[in-house]
């Protein structure tokens, strides 16, 4: 292989990587904050993608497409904790039943609204050429991915350690009581934490059907991989999510390459060894 | 050639599903023989996907048998054809669950469907084994190969015979160097291996790639082949959304514009073409179902099929018209008696000089020669995209020009086997 090509897998590698970031730091929020391992996440992807589709074909303004796609799934996020979730709170099982649940619910109505057929985000001109790297093209599109999840990744960094709502969160996560009595509003933590991490999910499905089209199964393919990245990352992580993505994103670009016939045992392997070795994630706090 | 010989699969245990199978065998027993004399009405149990992954070719299968019956009437061979339908999701075992459902509850005697490889080959093991005949449209290869059987009968081509000629032109084209992408399972091993059959024994080199069900990103894929740098990219894809993926992804990647790509029977499918868009035309691929060719037969089934459903008919419409078709005339042939190997002798004795393919006739192994036609994608005068015929190669076999014995000498197309010795 030479190093042109090696080099063009690595670049293939992180922006599957960044789109897999965009998904796994909305859910690895939600957890860090709420404990909930919220399996819905992949439906909310979903929704986020079929609605910016339909946005982008009624106006053909692709920012507002994005931003639907980020309105959707958040509002669709705070009903589900709203009206649903809460009412479990606390109970983890139930709670990871009620959200397969969902996930199977939304899953079956965006099949008898879109039907089984793949749609695909049409992405505006400018960014669906290819650039020149070097004597390669390389889809503009993916470059523009790549940018996104760095920008959204710099912006939770940043949000978390600098604001005032960041460290209540944080203390939040730290321990939950103890910021309670010292009076941090955990309720309202909640609905705000969840309606990001599901705004996110939002997000990276509307970025996600331009790369990978929307598609009946869709959710739970890139659901599986989002858990993959963060468990490989750490629970509750957000430099875990970025770490994880990056970690699946080149080892499937990789393994692709070098030994085809692994390529889906490659991507899981890791994970395997992760929850063996370091149960916590390679960037994960024992609880 | 081959008489029911197997058996183990459909007595393995269905996992959670083996209560329900067990109560239907129990309550059914009983039912299917009082059901089998019923006089005026043959049940067909017509098995196709129309929730799961595949959810979109079961629904276009539904359609195209539906739309037979509809615009021939539903009596044959003076007998009146009652379908019962039933959801495979796409998944053996369930198929494998509603094909007992529908000979032991129901008492039909016959099933059509369903599309997957690994669905049909439990449907028609089971129930050849009860004796009964099945008509298929999947591609799977040893179906009427080396597992044939004369209770079974496809009417769709099998996955390699279209891609013989494909690996045949593109040498003749003077390309010399190819790239192959399919799936990494049955259907892409056969798919592959026709291409590569033809095009290496005509003394082509080439580079395989086979990539995973369910990949998410076929960016890696496109490195590879613009590191190869071949003459020609062949693709075997079962179609639908990976297709459509697979595809925008090499465009992205500019090789639309570099290299040349030939597509399997379903790769470019009707179903990719309605959401493709613009960069789908000029794509040419080979297969068997054409709904621009020049024919009354084809004209009056798209015509009557998009005036129904809105939508072009899909191979997989067509293919269940075709299906309904055949036992149609082979009720005809036998005044309306289904009796197992009889009626699928009458079946394979159907000969049309136009069809929905063209021109068909069956081999001894129970499976259609006719014409291939290598079709390039146009914008029709409404806009739609569809293939228009630009060759056609006639009376393709599924052993194409290696001779049957020959053929089956070999083992079936896999991962490590797909180039056939001429």
């Amino acid at each position: 292989m030479s190093l042109e090509q090696f080099a063009l897998q690595t670049l293939n590698g992180l922006t599957f990587g960044a789109l897999l970031f965009l998904l796994a730091s909305g859910f690895t929020l939600v957890y860090g904050l709420m404990r909930i391992v919220n399996l819905a996440h992949g439906a909310l992807y979903l929704v986020g993608g079929y609605v910016a589709v339909v946005v982008m074909a009624r106006t053909g303004s692709f920012p507002l497409a994005v931003a639907s796609g980020i309105l959707a799934g958040a509002v669709l996020g705070l009903a589900i904790e709203r009206l649903l979730l809460r009412r479990v709170s606390g109970q983890e099982l139930p709670e990871v039943l009620l959200t397969v649940g969902i996930a199977i619910v939304i899953g079956d109505l965006c099949l008898a609204v879109f039907g089984g057929k793949a749609e695909l985000l049409p992405v505006p001109a400018e960014l669906t050429g290819a650039t020149r790297l070097g004597s390669v093209m390389y889809p503009t599109y993916r470059l523009v991915v790549m940018v996104v999840a760095v920008v959204v990744g710099a912006g939770l960094y940043l949000g978390l350690q600098r604001t005032r709502l960041g460290a209540r969160i944080r203390a939040g996560v730290d321990d939950r009581e103890m910021a309670s009595a010292m009076g941090v509003g955990i309720d309202r933590l909640f609905v705000i934490m969840f309606a990001l991490g599901a705004g996110l999910a939002g997000l990276a499905g509307a970025i996600g059907a331009g790369l990978l089209t929307m598609r009946p199964g869709a959710d739970l393919d890139i659901l599986l991989y989002a858990l993959v990245v963060v468990i490989v990352g750490g629970l509750g992580s957000i430099p875990g999510a970025a770490l994880g993505a990056i970690v699946i994103g080149l080892i499937d670009a990789y393994s692709k390459t070098w030994f085809p016939e692994f390529a889906t045992f490659a991507v899981f392997a890791p994970m395997a060894l992760i929850l063996v070795v370091r149960p916590t994630g390679l960037l994960g706090r024992a609880t | 050639m081959g008489h029911r010989s197997r058996g183990g699969r459909s007595a393995r245990p269905v996992g959670s599903a083996a209560l329900a199978v067990a109560l239907a065998a129990v309550v059914g027993a009983g039912a299917a023989v009082a059901q089998d004399q019923s006089g005026g009405t043959v049940k067909v149990g017509f098995i196709a996907p129309v929730t799961g992954f595949v959810a979109a070719l079961g629904q276009d299968m539904r359609n195209g048998w539906d739309l037979y019956w509809t615009q021939n009437g539903t009596t044959a061979g003076g007998v009146t054809v009652e379908t019962i339908y039933e959801d495979d999701a796409g998944d053996p075992e369930v198929a494998l669950t509603k094909a007992r459902k529908l000979v032991e509850e129901d008492g039909v005697q016959m099933t059509a469907g369903p599309i997957l490889a690994n669905t049909a080959y439990a449907v028609a093991d089971y129930v050849a084994g009860q004796g009964l005949p099945s008509f298929h449209i999947t591609g799977a290869d040893d179906l009427t190969q080396r597992r044939a059987n004369p209770l079974v009968l496809r009417v769709g081509y099998t996955s390699s015979q279209s891609n013989f000629p494909a690996g045949q032109w593109a040498y003749d084209q003077g390309h010399r160097t190819a790239v192959t992408l399919c799936p990494d399972y049955a259907f892409g091993w056969e798919s592959c291996g026709g291409f590569v059959s033809a095009f290496t024994n005509a003394g082509g080199t080439v580079t395989q790639l086979w990539h995973p069900l369910g990949n998410q990103d076929f960016a890696s894929y496109m490195t590879d082949i613009q590191a190869a740098g071949p003459d020609v990219v062949f693709v075997g894809s079962a179609g639908g959304p990976d297709a459509i993926l697979l595809y925008q992804t090499y465009a992205g990647f500019g090789l639309k514009d570099t290299t040349p790509l030939i597509g399997n029977c379903c790769f470019a499918d009707q179903v990719f073409l309605r959401e493709i868009g613009d960069i789908g035309a000029g794509i040419e691929s080979f297969g068997y179902w054409v709904e621009s060719r020049d024919s009354d037969e084809v004209t009056a089934f798209v015509s009557a099929y998009e005036a129904a459903y809105g939508d072009t008919p899909s191979l997989y419409a067509a293919g269940s018209y075709m299906m309904a078709q055949v036992i149609a005339e082979a009720l005809e042939a036998t005044g309306g008696v289904v009796d197992g190997e009889a009626f699928v002798s009458a079946a394979r004795g159907v000969s049309l000089a136009d069809s929905l393919y063209g021109p068909l006739a069956f081999d001894d192994l129970n499976n259609p020669v006719g014409p291939v036609y290598r079709t390039r994608v146009e914008p029709r005068e409404d806009g739609r995209l569809v293939h228009v015929l630009q060759e056609t190669f006639p009376d393709v076999s599924q052993f194409w020009t290696y001779g049957q014995d020959a053929f089956l000498a070999n083992p079936v197309f896999s991962r490590d086997f797909t180039g056939v010795a001429p």
